[in-house]
């Protein structure tokens, strides 16, 4: 055992708790402990994938595609990391694969958020302490389009670390793991990515970015 | 901008570490410095909160609930990875696709290898000289190559006839004797210029005997056929014609 608590194997390294429970009984072919893994990341890979690429299907594909990269290289998983800053990295990557194979292509269409389901709709107001007007909606909903579209004007990694900082809320040493790059690098990647996303809010006209 | 101060950060030094305050990430001198700084300066309070609602947009963003789809179709792809053998086809690496190359490959060059051998070997045989079949021997089912002893060539257009050579002795010739008569002979001149076979066209009487052994005896340059030496038949005609004077 290791001061973190991780005890190493020759096959695996297996993580405390329950994560490393879980880790455990997927390598040995548990599908229901594999399908609980998903289950508890992927609200956090698909939301993600729909940051970095704009897009809800595209995120809904990369997402399955993310998983599926998972279960196949989950025997080579060392523990080195947690499993979730583990996940992070392959959902970067494979979201920096597709928006190359965009850029490629010169897809024209960047920001395609649709509007949200009417049963989403109501399914978030509800969620909301108190409910929200329907205003108050079309509102949020059309200025979430704006800060998602300034946010697409910005450079992949430096958009990377700002939804991973703003949005996930993860410290800039977690940031760094996940991405593989120095703690150093993420603090300059996140204050270019502040000012230029500023810049695009101002250009996109988003409220709040140009007082 | 405002000058710095003795203890003060100007601007520029402030603008630089804005993200960083953002986030806290300072030392508490560097902290509690451009605070006061912010305090003092509108200009750079008003880029520190332009940053600040920047961030505060992206953490306002909604997060969205994945499709339920996603864990479902996640299962229902495994599942048919590990059970159709025929999906897993689509899916499997060129090396599984053909694991057998390398094995079929070697067979393969044993069989490249022995058919290119094999026909070198049949052009050297080819290419060798046939050895000559000597006269009187028992007839084969194969032809003999033309050109050779057993099969000589004509000298027709395109063969050279062979030259007769300086012989020691007298040439072949009929004895000097009354009467008129002509003798044909068919000769085989051999690829080394030797007379491989005489035979008399007509009746074997005693005069044709003896010019039978001169003509065995008798040298020639050797008939050629695209410059190679090829055995070539030949026709002599030997014939005595009496000549009287007239009176």
């Amino acid at each position: 055992m290791d001061a973190a608590g991780v005890s190493i194997s020759a096959d695996s390294v297996v993580l405390p708790g329950a994560e490393g429970t879980l880790v455990e009984l997927c390598l040995r072919g548990d599908g229901a402990a594999f399908g609980r893994l998903v289950s508890l990341h992927e609200g956090m890979v698909y939301n993600l994938a729909l940051r970095l690429l704009g897009d809800r299907e595209d995120a809904r594909d990369l997402a399955q595609d993310v998983f599926l990269q998972v279960y196949r290289t989950l025997s080579g998983f060392r523990g080195r990391s947690s499993l979730k800053t583990w996940i992070y990295r392959i959902t970067v990557n494979l979201c920096r694969n597709r928006y190359r194979w965009w850029r490629r292509r010169r897809r024209d269409q960047w920001c395609r958020l649709e509007d949200l389901s009417a049963a989403e709709e109501a399914r978030v107001s509800s969620a909301r302490p108190g409910g929200e007007s329907p205003l108050a909606q079309v509102e949020r909903r059309d200025h979430a389009r704006h800060v998602q579209a300034a946010l697409l004007d910005v450079s992949f990694d430096h958009r990377t670390v700002l939804i991973l900082r703003e949005v996930e809320g993860l410290s800039c040493e977690e940031i760094a793991a996940a991405l593989g790059i120095a703690e150093g690098t993420v603090k300059s990647r996140l204050a270019r990515g502040r000012k230029a996303l500023r810049r695009s809010l101002e250009r996109c006209g988003a409220r709040g970015g140009t007082n | 901008m405002r000058r710095p101060g003795r203890h003060q950060l100007s601007c520029s030094a402030v603008r630089g570490r804005l993200s960083a305050y953002l986030d806290r990430d300072l030392e508490r001198r560097e902290l509690a410095e451009v605070a006061r700084h912010l305090e003092a300066c509108a200009a750079c309070a008003r880029e520190e909160a332009s940053l600040r609602a920047a961030a505060d947009l992206l953490g306002a963003l909604p997060r969205e609930s994945a499709s339920p789809a996603i864990a479902a179709a996640v299962l229902h792809r495994l599942e048919v990875e590990r059970r159709g053998p025929g999906l897993r086809l689509l899916f499997r690496s060129a090396w599984q696709a053909r694991p057998l190359i390398l094995p079929s490959l070697l067979p393969a060059a044993l069989v490249f290898g022995l058919a290119i051998g094999g026909g070198l070997w049949v052009d050297q045989r080819m290419s060798r000289p046939v050895p000559a079949v000597p006269p009187g021997a028992a007839w084969s089912a194969r032809p003999a190559p033309f050109g050779s002893e057993a099969n000589p060539a004509l000298p027709t257009t395109g063969i050279q006839a062979p030259q007769p050579l300086p012989c020691e002795g007298a040439p072949a010739a009929l004895p000097a004797s009354g009467g008129e008569d002509a003798l044909l002979f068919e000769a085989v001149v051999a690829r080394d210029g030797r007379v491989w076979s005489v035979v008399s066209l007509g009746a074997g009487d005693s005069v044709a005997q003896g010019l039978l052994r001169q003509l065995r005896a008798e040298r020639f340059a050797p008939g050629r056929a695209a410059g190679r030496p090829v055995a070539v038949t030949i026709y002599r005609l030997f014939s005595r014609v009496e000549v009287r004077a007239s009176t």
